[in-house]
């Protein structure tokens, strides 16, 4: 009887859901696709950056597939990736060894214009650069993005105060995990404020003991950008993670000053400044770092000629020179083309 | 003035800013509901047109913005939001409407694959370079369909006679069921 009456009771919520639904969008499809090439001037794998690490080959990034859905207040977005980018690179491997190939699988739910939650597998919060090329000015990353999360499995909610603030409040797995096998273990929120028109500001919290981890891990993140004037953007990364008892951890800043000389022709540039914490007592390890990259648009074609430097004081990247000898500097040159749709 | 979406570029006011008018005339008997449509039109668009000012009954001003969209067979996705300045002027019998100073907010990728403003946005006077002439002939020729499409809704709603604020039906009187 009992069971009856519960059924009866879901089957007239599913009937009140669904009559309450307003008219469903059209379906969005979207995505990209990218290829490279990156010549190192000491003929070596020197610079361990994410997604553009082939010396002297055209190389593939990845085909990138996204679909989004809305149905009155329900959405649901699902990513798709294929090629080195989006799998080995990005994508932490399932426990039998294989890729899901997904960057983006999650759903969505506005409970009013100001409330939203989200479930699934999600880009990353923290940080200011992505995976998918088309939202990255430089093509090569920085070390905060390679040091940090990639995607954060979880449950969160929205609540935005005003157009001008908002804060996200979630519970995530271990970073860029499917699943979390020491249970559900970080907390992560967000504050976003947008003081003035093109400033916005993220700053972002992510603190959990992921499973095999010495101690819990804590990021710090600020991730802000503004539309100085109509041509001039500036943007600011800084962070900081630590993991307890001494085990470790980094911190550091970037910088990304843009100029775009016309909607077509954009120059930017980033410098950064990244400290590896030391474990146990061991002395950290600093880096620079200083990228030109130029975006050249026609259509839905973007080239992205780079040419980048890096200073390893501490010799933690094991830079070589084209004999084989240590180095503490590198230098590359790299050619990419991203295709959006 | 009629502008087909197979017209190159909306022309261009005094000012020199890309601008849609279409004067339209209505039968005297729709002169007395006119002020009420305008206001009834711009209340049915809530979603799309903000009533900003109106002076007396003969010229209401407002702001509007409509989602640009690249898409095949209706799979695609939104690339721009174009936010534009409206006034509906009535004179007598017939009606102008003014769509102009068209400002395209380019929309970007986000981290989880939505489609959001970019900071960026331009005038619709602005000239691309010979790179990006395609995608603003594109974006051009899907403003005028939209403007188009806009018109004729607010030629729908100008001959109807809904918008007449009618008096109240009167209700029927209370009836007791406890004396009889």
């Amino acid at each position: 009887m009992k069971l009856k009456s519960i059924l009866t009771i879901a089957a007239i919520s599913i009937a009140s859901l669904t009559y309450g639904q307003e008219a469903s969008e059209a379906l969005q499809i979207s995505g990209s696709v990218d290829t490279y090439f990156k010549y190192d001037f000491e003929k070596a794998p020197n610079i361990k950056t994410y997604f553009a690490n082939e010396h002297n080959s055209v190389s593939l990034g990845m085909i990138d597939l996204a679909l989004k859905k809305t149905t009155g207040k329900a959405s649901f977005v699902g990513e798709l990736s294929f090629g080195p980018r989006g799998q080995a690179q990005s994508i932490a491997p399932s426990a039998d060894g294989e890729s899901f190939h997904i960057q983006n699988l999650y759903v969505n739910y506005a409970f009013s214009d100001k409330f939203t939650m989200t479930a699934g597998y999600m880009g990353t919060f923290v940080g200011y650069e992505v995976i998918s090329p088309v939202a990255n000015f430089n093509y090569s990353t920085s070390y905060l993005f390679g040091y940090g999360p990639f995607q954060n499995a979880g449950i969160k909610g929205t609540y935005a105060f005003s157009g001008k603030a908002s804060l996200m409040v979630g519970l995530f797995n271990d970073w860029n995990a499917y699943q979390d096998l020491n249970g559900v273990s970080h907390i992560g929120a967000q504050l976003m404020l947008a003081p003035v028109e093109g400033w916005s500001a993220y700053i972002n919290f992510l603190s959990g003991s992921s499973a095999g981890s010495p101690g819990t891990g804590t990021i710090i993140d600020l991730t802000t950008a503004y539309q100085v004037t109509e041509k001039f953007k500036l943007g600011l990364n800084a962070a900081d993670y630590s993991i307890a008892n001494d085990n470790g951890g980094y911190s550091g800043a970037a910088i990304y000053p843009q100029y775009a000389f016309s909607p077509a022709v954009a120059l930017g540039l980033r410098g950064e400044y990244f400290n590896i914490k030391g474990a146990g007592g061991a002395a950290d390890a600093s880096l620079t770092a200083i990228t030109v990259s130029g975006n050249l648009k026609a259509g839905g074609l973007t080239f992205i000629p780079e040419i980048r430097f890096d200073s390893d004081e501490d010799l933690s990247q094991s830079f070589m020179k084209s004999n084989g000898a240590a180095t503490k500097s590198a230098a590359q040159f790299s050619l990419a083309a991203v295709y959006a749709f | 003035m009629q502008i087909s979406a197979q017209t190159a570029s909306l022309p261009v006011d005094e000012r020199g800013v890309h601008t849609f008018l279409e004067i339209s005339e209505l039968g005297a008997a729709k002169k007395e509901t006119m002020p009420a449509n305008v206001k009834h039109f711009f209340k049915s668009n809530a979603k799309a047109l903000k009533l900003r000012s109106s002076k007396g009954d003969t010229a209401f001003t407002g702001t509007g913005k409509m989602i640009l969209t690249k898409s095949t067979a209706g799979i695609g996705h939104p690339t721009a939001e174009v936010n534009y300045n409206i006034l509906v002027e009535l004179r007598e019998n017939k009606y102008r409407l003014i769509l102009t100073d068209y400002i395209v907010t380019p929309y970007e990728r986000d981290r989880y694959a939505n489609f959001v403003p970019s900071t960026t946005k331009y005038r619709l006077e602005d000239k691309p370079g010979k790179l990006n002439r395609g995608e603003w002939e594109g974006n051009m020729k899907y403003i005028i369909t939209e403007s188009g499409k806009l018109s004729a809704k607010l030629k729908t709603a100008m001959n109807t006679t809904q918008a007449i604020s009618k008096p109240e039906a009167e209700k029927p009187a209370a009836v007791s069921t406890t004396k009889w």
